[in-house]
């Protein structure tokens, strides 16, 4: 199987290593993954910013370069909700566009819901702390957050739970946003950064060695904040975990 | 052009596409096994008191044990069942001479399972104002009914008729103060509910 | 720094009561979770609250004539007020014709919007505040922080201070129980004596000419029950059809906004009572003109429970007052710039869109998409500030050419791996209060083309 690989821009420019183990953990799951080479961002950061119209040069971008992959996958749930959510926006009933937009998944996601794969063969024994970052939550649902009276769970969660040896611990704000907000983390610097420190007390209390989630973005927040604050604690992106654990 | 046109003329030129017919519903609450059980239970945890009795002659029985009723100097009784004590509701010239009563005893027509709450028919009192005024209460409701929920409940009332009704769920309360838990703001500070069931 | 960001980085200097006020509404969102997790229709309640609402609003003027109709007939006099001074001229007319001099007024977000009691103490009308945090804060001389625990910002210490000077308490007393009780004693002078109530209306019933008030102190019963003259007033968006739909709101609302299976009283008026004049008075100030917006117009489900200012992360670490609008949080968002997008620019960026408002509203009001919307009408409207609109046009200019965005990325990367951390940390905001991430020497694309390159190369 073929899958169109979008590394988001931040990803590409600062961390390559989650991009090359999105590679690697494709690859042990039989898919092969292409990636077009003049790809650069989905428009996200612009588009949180309230500037629709400039996005939406980026957002047209992007479907020159994906069009007519069966699947498109890309370790960021942020970048995916924004082409699934928001490119509504801009489609102009273009059916191709349309299912562009369907057929976009987060990694773990299309691990779980399209491979179908429930268990992973590997072996990370670690205390993990999950940070289940908003967008990827509330807006892909990838879990079941924990406002809602539903039962649903997280089969990103479970995938995970499978490796060997991990213990995903408990926190007591299962779902607080970390404060990250694109350029929130910028503008409301203070309220950004006392959100971040929470979180990090939070997983920090509850014993985490290593921070994981699907959204890189969130985890350069809370790693700035580690380094910053000397906390004995280190970040891992859910490709990494896997790669790591399967190889 | 007056207000009234106004508001309804700017009204007039909203347009809605969607689709906005009123919901057919039902939600029953469907975790309520025990309507009774859950009643007490609730209104234990929201700071009142739940009696479950045979008969008048048993709630007279019980009253009188009661520190509300044994402290009270001035207790305004309203159901005629169970007849006068010192202040009598419908000899007073205004609600503001109610503003010494220590405890009143009111009906209430039947209590909600899933929040405690008692639906009180004030149009039988002269002054509603006894329902806030008086610093202790007690609701009897002596059709000893008590639906599981909120649907069942407003499906006994006959809004056509009331002029006004409560539901009134526990003793008065505050948490506005550095959110502590206050029982007794400015209406009753106890309520003790008393449901006969032959 | 926006006016939000810099309200908020100052609420934020004195770090243990950020964390207090924090902790203390966290606390009200777990009460929440609990009371919603115990009612197994919880989600499909929130969905026929939502169409209700979507209903009522559609049909709004055949319900506001049917209320008015039906009230009417029970000798309740209605009045419309097409914006907030012509709601505090009515009150005061109302007020002056009967030469009040002291009026009672219970919690009403509406007579905060239309500003009435500095218009009625302008025209020699004391008007008191009597739900105990309003009167906290009305004593104060402050607006209310919180919509449902207007003085959620203050410790009892300094309540009780305050009562020590206006109440007569013991000086130095702080403990609630004494402080609240109080207030009951002075403000039950007060109620007795006064000739008129105010007091705002949750749900006003079309169907029966009938208002509902939920309450927990007693105070809005004392204030409609004992003064013969009441008014209450609504904003046009409080109408329900039918009585039966309070079966689906009286379940969500006090659930919602603190976690009580419902509030102590939930009146029911259906005209005056013997003796008494009653008035309605329904004010539209601004709420059809939002309407008219599909973007905007499911704001006006709101309840007004705060369910979403409870759960918000960032209204928990700013305070109500960084929103410098009647109502903070989430639901203040999205109506504050109604009323001057220029005035309120900052709050939408004031969000990181994590979507948990969205996920506890009672109503399925789309909160943080709406904020979403309110950020383009800032853009639009000219008035996202230069710094971030250029920001914007470059990252878009950059991020729309491959090529140059591997140039400019490789640049900046060399630079960021050349000067030395602490100058990084230093030029850059993000480096105030976090570290960098280390800044790697290749991108992926470069690194995925060197293996693809490799490949080829072993064949």
């Amino acid at each position: 199987m073929e899958v169109g690989l979008f590394i988001p821009c931040y990803i590409d420019q600062l961390y390559p290593q989650i991009g090359m183990a999105s590679v690697a953990v494709l690859e042990s799951l039989g898919v092969t993954p292409v990636y077009p080479r003049n790809q650069t961002c989905c428009g996200q950061p612009v588009f949180n910013s309230g500037c629709f119209k400039e996005s939406e040069k980026l957002a047209k971008k992007f479907y020159t370069h994906f069009r007519g992959f069966e699947y498109v996958v890309a370790p960021s749930a942020s970048c995916v909700h924004m082409v699934r959510h928001e490119y509504g926006n801009f489609t102009q009933n273009d059916p191709e566009f349309a299912r562009l937009q369907s057929h976009i998944f987060e990694l773990s996601e299309f691990i779980t819901n399209i491979l179908k794969v429930e268990r992973l063969d590997g072996r990370f024994p670690h205390k993990v702390g999950f940070h289940q970052s908003c967008t990827g939550l509330r807006g892909l649902r990838l879990g079941t957050s924990s406002e809602l009276n539903e039962k649903k769970g997280s089969k990103v969660r479970a995938l995970l739970q499978s490796l060997d040896g991990i213990e995903i611990i408990s926190l007591s704000r299962p779902d607080e946003c970390c404060g990250f907000g694109g350029t929130f983390s910028i503008f409301e610097e203070a309220v950004s950064s006392f959100m971040g420190m929470d979180r990090l007390r939070d997983h920090q209390q509850a014993g985490a060695e290593i921070i994981t989630g699907y959204d890189a973005s969130c985890l350069m927040h809370i790693e700035g904040l580690i380094k910053r604050n000397k906390k004995n604690l280190r970040v891992m992106h859910i490709a990494e975990i896997i790669a790591c654990a399967i190889s | 052009m007056d207000n009234k046109e106004m508001v309804l003329g700017n009204l007039q030129s909203v347009m809605i596409e969607e689709d906005a017919s009123y919901p057919q519903y039902s939600h029953p609450h469907g975790g309520i096994k025990n309507p009774s059980e859950s009643f007490k239970s609730i209104l234990e945890n929201v700071g009142g008191e739940c009696f479950f009795i045979k008969s008048y002659a048993e709630f007279k029985n019980h009253l009188v044990t009661l520190d509300i009723y044994k402290s009270a100097r001035n207790i305004c009784v309203c159901p005629k069942e169970l007849g006068k004590e010192s202040v009598d509701i419908n000899s007073v010239e205004k609600g503001h001479d109610l503003r010494n009563v220590d405890l009143a005893i009111v009906r209430g027509e039947f209590g909600v399972g899933e929040n405690a709450a008692v639906w009180v028919d004030a149009d039988s009192l002269k002054y509603r104002s006894v329902l806030f005024l008086s610093e202790n209460m007690v609701l009897i409701i002596d059709s000893g009914k008590i639906v599981p929920d909120m649907e069942k409940a407003y499906e006994l009332i006959d809004f056509k008729k009331l002029k006004s009704g409560y539901f009134i769920s526990g003793p008065s309360k505050t948490a506005d103060i550095e959110q502590c838990l206050v029982i007794g703001a400015h209406g009753p500070k106890s309520l003790t509910v008393f449901v006969i069931r032959p | 720094m926006s006016n939000h960001a810099k309200k908020a980085a100052e609420f934020l200097k004195d770090e243990e009561r950020a964390r207090w006020h924090d902790q203390s509404l966290w606390f009200l969102r777990e009460k929440r979770d609990n009371a919603s997790k115990s009612v197994p229709d919880w989600e499909s309640l929130r969905e026929t609250a939502h169409k209700i609402k979507r209903h009522t609003l559609a049909n709004l003027p055949r319900y506001l004539e049917q209320f008015e109709e039906n009230a009417r007939a029970r000798g309740v006099h209605v009045h419309y007020a097409f914006d907030g001074s012509e709601h505090n001229s009515i009150v005061l007319k109302i007020l002056k014709e009967r030469n009040v001099s002291r009026v009672v007024k219970s919690k009403s977000m509406l007579t905060e919007e239309c500003g009435l009691n500095h218009v009625l103490q302008k025209n020699g009308i004391e008007i008191i505040d009597t739900d105990l945090g309003e009167r906290i804060v009305q004593l104060l001389g402050e607006p209310p922080s919180h919509m449902v625990l207007p003085a959620i910002h203050r410790k009892k210490e300094e309540v009780g201070k305050l009562f020590h000077k206006y109440l007569g308490t013991e000086k130095g007393a702080s403990d609630p129980t004494y402080l609240a009780n109080a207030a009951r004693a002075h403000l039950r002078e007060i109620f007795l004596a006064s000739e008129a109530g105010i007091s705002g209306v949750n749900f006003a019933i079309a169907e029966t000419g009938g208002i509902t008030i939920v309450t927990n102190e007693g105070n809005a019963d004392l204030g409609n029950s004992l003064p013969p003259l009441y008014i209450a007033c609504m904003g046009i968006e409080k109408l329900l059809p039918y009585s039966r739909d309070l079966s689906v709101f009286t379940r969500l609302l006090a659930r919602s906004a603190t976690g009580q299976p419902i509030s102590t009283y939930t009146s029911h008026l259906l005209g005056p009572q013997p003796g008494q004049e009653m008035h309605v008075v329904m004010v539209d100030n601004g709420r059809s003109d939002i309407l008219k917006q599909e973007k905007f117009r499911k704001a006006l489900f709101c309840i007004r429970c705060g369910a979403c200012m409870n759960t918000c992360p960032v209204y928990r670490r700013s305070g109500g007052y960084s929103y410098n609008y009647v109502i903070p949080g989430p639901i203040g968002t999205v109506l504050a710039p109604h009323r001057g997008i220029k005035k309120y620019k900052s709050l939408p960026s004031a969000c990181t869109h994590c979507g948990s408002c969205t996920d506890v509203c009672p109503v399925k009001v789309n909160l943080h998409d709406q904020i979403l919307e309110w950020k383009a009408e800032v853009d639009v409207s000219g008035n996202l500030g230069f710094v971030k609109k250029s920001a914007m046009v470059m990252a878009t200019i950059v991020l729309g050419n491959a090529v140059l965005l591997a140039l400019v990325g490789n640049l900046a990367r060399m630079i960021f791996r050349i000067l030395p951390k602490p100058i990084c940390n230093f030029i850059t905001i993000w480096g105030r209060t976090r570290d960098l991430p280390d800044i790697p020497a290749k991108s992926f694309r470069k690194v995925y083309n060197e293996r693809v390159m490799n490949e080829a190369d072993h064949g």
